[in-house]
């Protein structure tokens, strides 16, 4: 007679409770930084001064420094954490793969898309945030060049939809884990969160543009 | 093979078993419980409408108490019941049910103040006392004189059987679903355990108990249309029934319950007609006030079927292509009255039936829904015939229901008699010892461990089993169903003892292999076509109309010659099962009367 | 018009040293009110008796006949054929451990559930016979009941992403089940006492709000709103135990 079971949980811990508190932290202030970090770009679409005149401001109150390094710290401790659940074995991946697959289930397929993106953001944004915080102040025209001719264009365009999906997805997640989304306003909720992820493209595409085309003189 | 020793063996883990199982391992004694499927998926689950105990808080529960309970019962039983089980119950069932409070059963509680309920399709307010707020409501029930079912919304048997299990679980109770007894180890004496059967794996093992409880529901699967799950199939029985000495008692005592859907046989509750639904027919005329001026389409639900039938017999019924049937009505109880309340009916009416209930009418017609008879116990739960062999619930014939179990009756049977069981069988194994003898396990294993191996070779026969199963639904539904008569009775008999042949020739069209269900189904059919056999015999012998009993050519209800309980045994080799009765009751607190419902004539007994 | 429906099921006989995973065809003529009980009956009592599935009460009551139908897990027995396309593709649970073609031990599943949850009510107070029931509120009453209407089919075990990644995960069946004695005022139990049973990642800081489970439960639990429920008070629960005065 067969008289297996599904393994016994370990003891509690309060590592996970914590651990879950700062995953959800570290990422809801990712998604902010990167909300503002994005208006804040778009005033490039205003012309170079916009954009010049800003950074200046925050360069004097030293927020470009002391908040970049912060925001580098949050990131990289938001992906150690985020990482857990990542399902890095080659079975599990498979499994994980499949069981989207079969299942036809928007919001599972919406996980595995933001690991997916995950994955690309963990090295393009490492790069990129090295790169800003090495040449600050933020510039329009430092900018411009790296797109028009450092080949960070073509990153951003994988970078930018990429971002936009984890970013929105990961808002709603939350939202869901800690039943800010309820069964009574979660389609009301996921639409609003298409029309953000709609709106965060368009402005950043726009912005990316507008570096791409921005006179270099 | 496998030996497994313990204290006592539930054979179920429904209700009845697993109360009993609560009690004797709460006395300290291992036990373990034997399921088909997890104890959970127990047929007791799906009970909707409630249990009965005369608990008197409801306002149309007023003045409620045992004796009313018991009026009720034993009327209900049209005197067929075991007068002073009956009494035990009564008297016990508030206890019970205040004891699943404490377990954590959610019933439903009286809300002082002014309610609306139905009655009869016409709602009508009446005021719950202060004094009573949050204490156990009831409900209606058919053929009750107060309001006296206690519910857990539309589940209650979902709610018992979770806390029971719970509570189970609490205690340490094992349990082994997904295990079959096939046999009952005994010497003709002593009842020593069970052979069972692995419906994972199809092994073999024998569980060695002092005592063993069978427990294992009804066998309302013998009929097609039952509503009644799929396991229902009176395993359990059958194998006392094969011991040639353990008895069943009053097998043709066979309830058919009115609101069957058609086609799937899925009951829609009582509760239906207790909060107002109505019946139609054809024409959308309500017919049952014209039969039962009084209690319309709340008399017995015996009562309600047998209308029914007579109805359609007018030629007043619906034709569908699945037969017959006639329509329920609960569209006037309204959108919030039907999506809360019964919210488990409309479910059924819009996931089996693809109607809605609001707006659409029911298909129903009488469907087999409860068995009264089983495994005959004295009023201690021991078995006839053999010794350390117990029986509880549906299964046993303890005799709480005589010819006709109230609605709400059963559920509450089961957890009384398993507490009042469960204490006795703890009693039982207090300082008791018994010697098991290896040779009748080796002998019982044997026996069963060859008669499998030639269902599977074919080696008998090659007999389909689905065939045989058939054969044996449509002798029933001719000849023991609703009403009955002494022509089909006798055809009946002649034509199962031919079936009951062809279930020794049965053989495997598939490997029986692993988890297979044709050869569980095959190991089971003989002992089907057994229980079939006792039902229709039982029934052509039976020369009066008594409870759901009902013959068209004795529709007296005969004190003088009947006031008794049918005793059936099969003795090894025999076609037949052998036949005796014993008196109804020997002690009589309430002498045979007019149920008050139902009509007919009575033959009073000899004084 | 009538349909004929073709069924690609699932068969595997763990006990059958021979036998590999594989599809199997099947045609069947769809009738009126057809659900994939009558249906699956037909097929094994006309066309092949070997074929394993499990069903109790075909009246989805009992949660024994979940599988995964057209890549949804849900409840054969309540699964009208008219509601689905002409090639119905049958899959046994995943997690599960598998019994036979679609039948999978959801059983002993369950019952390691209710070890690891305690599913019992938590109390000091004896029972006495004698006594009136204490009260209870109706309200509190139907709400525990809303809980306690899971059927242990195991659909949302099927469906949810993380408890197909970790065999350890408690799943969405068992947060229910937390959440529906949380809910009952007779059980003593506190919130640092549930964080013993689910505050891990094996317990409900494991869900990754995938919402499968809200989506697929034949009993329309509340899920979402339950998980959602139970993360907050564990996670402020470990919160409080950082503070000073915290419980
Ligand atoms: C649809 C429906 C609704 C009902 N509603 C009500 C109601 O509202 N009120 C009321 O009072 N009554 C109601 N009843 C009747 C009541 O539900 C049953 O009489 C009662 O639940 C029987 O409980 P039990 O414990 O005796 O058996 P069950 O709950 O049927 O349990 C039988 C157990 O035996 C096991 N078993 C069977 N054979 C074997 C074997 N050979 N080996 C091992 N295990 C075996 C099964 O797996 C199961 O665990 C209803 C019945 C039906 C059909
Ligand atoms: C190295 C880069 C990153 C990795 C590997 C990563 C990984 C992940 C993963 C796997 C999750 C899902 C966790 C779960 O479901 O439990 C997640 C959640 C989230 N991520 Fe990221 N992420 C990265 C960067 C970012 C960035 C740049 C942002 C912000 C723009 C962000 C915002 C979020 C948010 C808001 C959540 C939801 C938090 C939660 O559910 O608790 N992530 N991340
Ligand atoms: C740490 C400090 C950071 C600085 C100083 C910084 C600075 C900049 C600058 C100057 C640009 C313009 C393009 C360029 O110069 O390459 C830019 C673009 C961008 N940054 Fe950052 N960044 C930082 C962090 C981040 C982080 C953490 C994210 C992710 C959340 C991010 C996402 C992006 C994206 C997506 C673009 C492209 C925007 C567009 O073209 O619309 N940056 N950043
Ligand atoms: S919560 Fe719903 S899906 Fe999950 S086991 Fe219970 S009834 Fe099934
Ligand atoms: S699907 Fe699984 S991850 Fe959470 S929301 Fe449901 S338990
Ligand atoms: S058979 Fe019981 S839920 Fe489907």
């Amino acid at each position: 007679m067969e008289t297996d079971c599904i393994a016994p949980a370990r003891p509690r811990s309060r590592a996970d409770g914590w651990l879950d508190w700062v995953q959800m932290a570290t990422g809801a202030a990712l998604a902010l930084f990167a909300c503002m970090h994005m208006i804040f770009l778009s005033s490039v679409l205003f012309g170079a001064g916009a954009l010049n005149g800003l950074s200046a401001v925050m360069d004097a109150l030293h927020l470009e420094t002391v908040g970049g390094v912060l925001i580098a710290i949050v990131f990289c401790v938001h992906a150690t954490v985020a990482a857990r659940k990542i399902p890095f074995k080659a079975a599990q991946a498979a499994t994980a793969w499949r069981h989207a697959r079969l299942l036809h289930h928007p919001e599972t397929w919406a996980w595995v898309a933001q690991v997916g993106t995950a994955f690309i953001l963990a090295v393009f944004i490492t790069i990129h945030i090295w790169t800003g915080l090495t040449d600050l102040p933020v510039q329009a025209l430092k900018s411009a060049v790296r797109v028009q001719h450092g080949g960070w264009f073509w990153v951003f365009l994988l970078v930018l939809p990429a971002l936009a999906l984890h970013l929105v997805i990961g808002a709603w997640r939350a939202g869901a884990k800690w039943g800010l989304i309820t069964r009574e306003n979660r389609a009301d909720i996921t639409r609003k969160g298409l029309y953000l992820l709609g709106g965060f493209l368009c402005l950043s595409l726009l912005t990316l543009l507008r570096f791409r085309l921005l006179p270099l003189e | 093979m496998q030996i497994i020793h313990t204290d006592l063996l539930t054979i179920g883990a429904g209700l009845a078993g697993e109360r009993c199982a609560i009690e004797v391992a709460g006395a300290g004694f291992s036990v373990v419980c034997l399921s088909l499927v997890p104890a959970r998926r127990s047929h007791s689950v799906a009970a909707q409408g409630g249990m009965q105990a005369a608990l008197g808080n409801a306002i149309m529960g007023d003045g409620d108490s045992p004796d009313v309970h018991f009026l009720d019962t034993v009327k209900g039983s049209d005197w067929g019941a075991d007068q002073e089980v009956a009494r035990m119950f009564v008297e016990a069932a508030p206890i019970e049910m205040r004891r699943l409070a404490h377990w954590g059963v959610p019933w439903n509680r009286v809300v002082a103040g002014m309610h609306t309920y139905w009655k009869g399709g016409k709602p009508f307010d009446a005021t719950e006392k202060a004094e009573n707020h949050g204490l156990i409501h009831s409900r209606a029930f058919g053929g009750t004189a107060k309001w006296r079912t206690c519910y857990a919304s539309d589940g209650a048997g979902h709610a018992v059987l979770y806390t029971m299990d719970n509570r189970a679980a609490q205690l340490g109770v094992t349990v082994h679903d997904r295990s079959e007894a096939v046999s009952l180890i005994h010497d003709g004496e002593t009842c020593h355990g069970a052979i069972v059967r692995c419906l994972r794996t199809g092994e073999l093992r024998a569980y060695l108990a002092r005592a063993t409880l069978v427990a294992s529901g009804g066998y309302g699967r013998i009929y097609r249309a039952s509503t009644n799950a799929i396991i229902c199939e009176g395993t359990g029985l059958s194998l006392a029934l094969d011991t040639g000495v353990a008895k069943l008692g009053n097998m043709e005592a066979v309830q058919f319950h009115p609101t069957g859907t058609v086609p799937t046989d899925i009951l829609v509750t009582e509760g239906c007609r207790g909060d107002g639904g109505t019946l139609l027919d054809r024409d959308e005329y309500r017919f049952m006030p014209d039969y039962e001026p009084d209690k319309a389409e709340l008399a017995s639900r015996d009562v309600v079927s047998r209308r029914m039938i007579e109805h359609m017999r007018t030629g007043k019924g619906v034709q569908s292509p699945y037969g017959e049937h006639l329509w329920l009505d609960i569209r006037h109880l309204g959108e919030q009255h039907i999506r809360t309340k019964l919210r488990e009916v409309d479910e059924i009416c819009q996931n089996f039936l693809g109607i809605d209930p609001l707006h659409q009418l029911i298909p129903v017609r009488p469907t087999q829904h409860y068995s009264m008879g089983g495994v005959r116990t004295d009023k201690t739960g021991a078995a006839y015939g053999l010794k350390g062999l117990f029986s509880a619930g549906e299964s046993a014939c303890w005799d709480l229901h005589g010819f006709n179990r109230l609605g709400g009756n059963s559920l509450a049977e089961t957890v009384v008699a398993g507490g009042i069981v469960g204490r006795n069988i703890a009693e039982f194994l207090q300082g008791y010892d018994t010697a098991f003898s290896t040779a009748h396990v080796r002998e019982a294993a044997a026996r069963d461990d060859a008669r499998i191996r030639r269902i599977v070779s074919g080696a008998d026969g090659k007999e389909s089993v689905y065939a045989v199963r058939e054969a044996m639904y449509d002798i029933l539904e001719r000849a023991a169903y609703v009403f009955r008569n002494g022509t089909d009775l006798t055809w009946g008999v002649q034509a199962l003892q031919e079936v009951h042949e062809r279930a020794q020739h049965i053989g495997l069209a598939s490997d029986g292999v692993g988890a297979n269900a044709e050869l569980a189904l095959a190991i089971r059919m003989p002992g089907m076509v057994r229980l079939a056999l006792c039902v229709c015999h039982g029934a052509l012998m039976r020369t009066e109309s008594r409870g759901s009993h009902t013959r068209e050519d004795f529709p007296e209800r005969n004190d003088r010659d009947w006031l008794n309980r049918t005793l059936a045994s099969w003795r090894p080799g025999a076609d037949l099962p052998h036949l005796d009765y014993e008196p109804a009751t020997s002690y009589v607190e309430l002498p045979p009367g007019d149920r008050g419902y139902g009509g007919g004539k009575i033959i009073p007994a000899a004084s | 018009m009538q349909r004929s429906l073709t069924f690609n099921i699932f068969r595997h006989n763990p006990q059958d040293p021979a036998s590999v995973p594989h599809m199997d065809t099947y045609r069947l003529d769809e009738t009126d009110s057809m659900t994939l009980f009558i249906a699956l009956h037909r097929l094994r009592e006309e066309q092949d008796p070997s074929l394993k599935f499990d069903f109790c009460c075909r009246a989805g009551v009992c949660g024994s006949c979940a599988m995964v139908i057209n890549g949804r897990p849900g409840l054969a027995c309540h699964t009208k054929t008219r509601d689905l396309p002409d090639t119905i593709t049958l899959l046994p649970l995943p997690v599960f451990r598998l019994v036979g073609d679609l039948a999978v031990d959801t059983g002993t599943w369950f019952r390691a559930m209710y070890q690891r949850t305690e599913s019992w009510i938590h109390t000091r107070a004896e029972f006495d016979p004698a006594a009136q029931e204490a009260r209870m509120e109706n309200e509190v009453a139907n709400a525990i009941y809303e809980l306690d209407r899971c059927i242990e089919c195991g659909c949302c075990v099927a469906a949810c992403g993380t408890a197909n990644l970790r065999p350890d995960f408690l799943a969405p069946a068992g947060f229910i089940r937390v959440a529906r004695f949380a809910a009952d005022p007779r059980d003593q139990r506190t919130d640092a006492d549930f964080y013993e049973i689910i505050g891990s990642d094996e317990g409900i800081f494991g869900c990754m709000g995938l919402l499968a489970c809200e989506d697929v439960c034949p009993k329309h639990l509340p899920l979402q709103n339950q998980l959602g429920y139970l993360r907050r008070k564990m996670g402020l629960t470990v919160l409080k135990k950082l503070l000073p005065f915290g419980g």
